[in-house]
């Protein structure tokens, strides 16, 4: 098996859109306008390897997915996938991954009404599985997954967890070699997402395959990915791990304090950026080079019951970058 | 080629229209009541022995109902659910997926219809029955199938130019109009309103392939075709066939250029 899973270079994407004024003049004044969403990026994934994918709204994270996936062709970069061209569709190509797209599964489009053990049953034709495939892989991924009391349910009427979960089970039926997940856990509890986290790694352990993985909450980053490339307005700024990343952009320290009695908040605001406050306990964001500083005042002036210094997780740090870079 | 995930899409298509079967059955009015509405208008014209374009009271009705049946029965406008894939950014969700798209909603729309399909018969039986003393069923039994398999290609026509028309969502976005009024001149065409042959300029539509859709099927059924034009038309019906269904691939391969897959 080949061992680069992805290898993508100078990858432009450039898309075309209508900008015109508000109200019925809008219709006559429009202009055509060319949104660069990728400017010539460069990466590689590993068979084996969970990447992070992450940056904020239009940083153009979607954009790579699609062409990854075969969905979309790239104005220009050399993309191989599994070996494949994407955007050629070759039918060894889409047999070998799968693209789990934000907020739409394929079982909702077409067994909506049906029962889920419906929806699998089309999945296994659709790529091909003998049955001795089906029952197996599918029966490991029952297991996985919860899945056992709900196969005779119609779709429609699971909650939105569940659906998430038979959305994942539907997606790893045939075992692909590249999992390539668009922020899996939106709208999903911390219960759910927590096991889905769980599921993906697993599949991934399990398996051998490679995973791309996009998403808002950085706690999936931080629980999934080995490496993650941060992306803003279609430019990769960023690559390492998750902690080396929230270190690299974050020049903070977090200063959690419970006090024994209460305390006003206008005499620890002037300490930093007063992120958490109830009186009793305080979550104070402090510049790294004036953490001694700080604690020490905490210390002498405040009645400190506990004091913990904490380097910030990576979605403060993201959250710092992006405030800084406007 | 593969046949199983389209035969499949067809099912779970089939299963999903019958769950409302209330809606399948209201299906029903709209077979019922046409043919009987159009009968007494014909009644007026050629009552009292008359005839028009070598059809009387009888070969009308019989024309109607039949040409009535496989005209509303087939996807001339396709799925609008096409388009609005397109449009949305849904498409996304079948381009990474090993199966070809125009087949698999092929398969998707007559799973679609079949029950329909069904509804329609019984419903043309029951206007056949109530107009029993006008209806007539054709003089040789083969006639009825070989009806039933020109109108089935027809329909594999319709649906590749019911497709096409929707594949324009990759430019215009908007296709609704464009496809109804298309739709709308495909049911004429095929010989939904009146039967072609009684037409000025019969030349012109008795060309195109709509006529396969409803005029020509009926034709066949009334026994106003003669065996040896079978192959001959039949010829000329793949013909077509192929030319819809290479415009389609083609209009699908351009429009994927054109694709942005914005929404999703």
């Amino acid at each position: 098996m080949e061992q680069v899973a992805v290898c993508v270079e100078d990858l432009g994407v450039t898309y075309r859109r209508t900008v015109s004024g508000a109200g019925l003049g809008g219709l006559l004044r429009r202009r055509r306008q060319l949104v660069p969403a990728l400017k010539g990026i460069s990466f590689r994934v590993e068979q084996g390897e969970i990447l992070g994918y992450i940056g904020p709204n239009g940083a153009g994270k979607t954009t790579t997915l699609k062409v990854l996936a075969g969905a979309l062709r790239p104005q220009r970069g050399k993309v191989r996938v599994l070996g494949y061209v994407p955007w050629r569709r070759e039918r060894g190509f889409l047999r070998g991954i799968s693209f789990v797209m934000s907020g739409r599964g394929l079982l909702e489009e077409i067994t909506w009404d049906l029962p889920v053990l419906d929806g699998f049953a089309l999945v296994k034709d659709l790529y091909g599985l003998s049955g001795r495939e089906f029952r197996r892989n599918l029966d490991e991924l029952i297991d996985l997954f919860g899945l056992r009391d709900i196969l005779g349910v119609p779709l429609r009427q699971l909650s939105h967890g569940q659906r998430a979960r038979v959305e994942l089970a539907a997606a790893l039926l045939w075992r692909p070699r590249l999992l390539l997940l668009d922020e899996p856990t939106l709208g999903l509890d911390i219960l759910s997402q927590a096991a889905l986290r769980e599921y993906v790694r697993e599949y991934v352990r399990r398996t051998g395959a490679a995973c791309i993985v996009t998403s808002h909450y950085m706690r999936d980053i931080e629980d999934l990915a080995q490496r993650a490339l941060l992306l803003d307005r279609g430019e990769i700024v960023a690559e390492g791990s998750p902690g080396e990343l929230a270190r690299r952009f974050s020049g903070a320290r977090v200063l959690r304090v419970v006090f024994e009695r209460e305390v006003p908040g206008d005499e620890l605001r002037r300490l930093g950026e007063l992120e958490e406050f109830n009186g009793n306990e305080a979550v104070i964001l402090v510049p790294a080079a004036k953490t001694k500083e700080a604690a020490q005042t905490l210390l002498e002036c405040f009645p400190v019951h506990d004091l913990t210094i904490e380097e910030p997780d990576l979605e403060e740090a993201l959250r710092s970058y992006f405030r800084e870079a406007g | 080629m593969r046949l199983r995930p389209y035969l499949r899409a067809l099912q779970v298509q089939t299963q999903s229209t019958l769950r409302y079967r209330g809606n399948v059955l209201a299906f029903l009015s709209y077979v019922l009541i046409p043919p009987l509405a159009v009968f007494f208008l014909w009644r007026a014209v050629l009552g009292g022995g008359r005839t028009l374009g070598g059809y009387d009271l009888s070969a009308m009705v019989t024309y109607y109902i039949v040409a009535q049946f496989f005209v509303a029965n087939a996807p001339l406008s396709a799925w609008s659910e096409i388009s609005e894939e397109i449009r949305d950014g849904r498409l996304s969700l079948w381009l990474v997926r090993p199966v070809d798209h125009f087949l698999l909603y092929l398969s998707r729309n007559l799973g679609a219809w079949i029950p329909y399909w069904i509804m329609g018969l019984l419903g043309a039986a029951a206007v056949a029955g109530i107009l029993h003393s006008h209806f007539r069923l054709p003089a040789e039994a083969w006639r009825g199938p070989v009806a039933l398999g020109f109108w089935l290609v027809g329909v594999v026509l319709a649906f590749a130019w019911g497709y096409t028309l929707n594949l324009l969502a990759f430019w215009t976005e908007r296709t609704a109009g464009i496809v109804g009024a298309a739709d709308a001149a495909a049911v004429f065409l095929a010989g939904g309103f009146v039967p072609l042959d009684i037409l000025p300029l019969r030349e012109v539509w008795l060309f195109l392939p709509f006529r396969f859709v409803g005029w020509f099927p009926a034709q066949v059924f009334l026994g106003r075709v003669s065996p040896e034009r079978l192959p001959g038309e039949l010829g000329l019906l793949l013909g077509w066939l192929f030319l819809f269904v290479a415009g389609a691939k083609l209009i699908w391969r351009l429009g994927l250029r054109n694709y942005q897959g914005a929404g999703l």
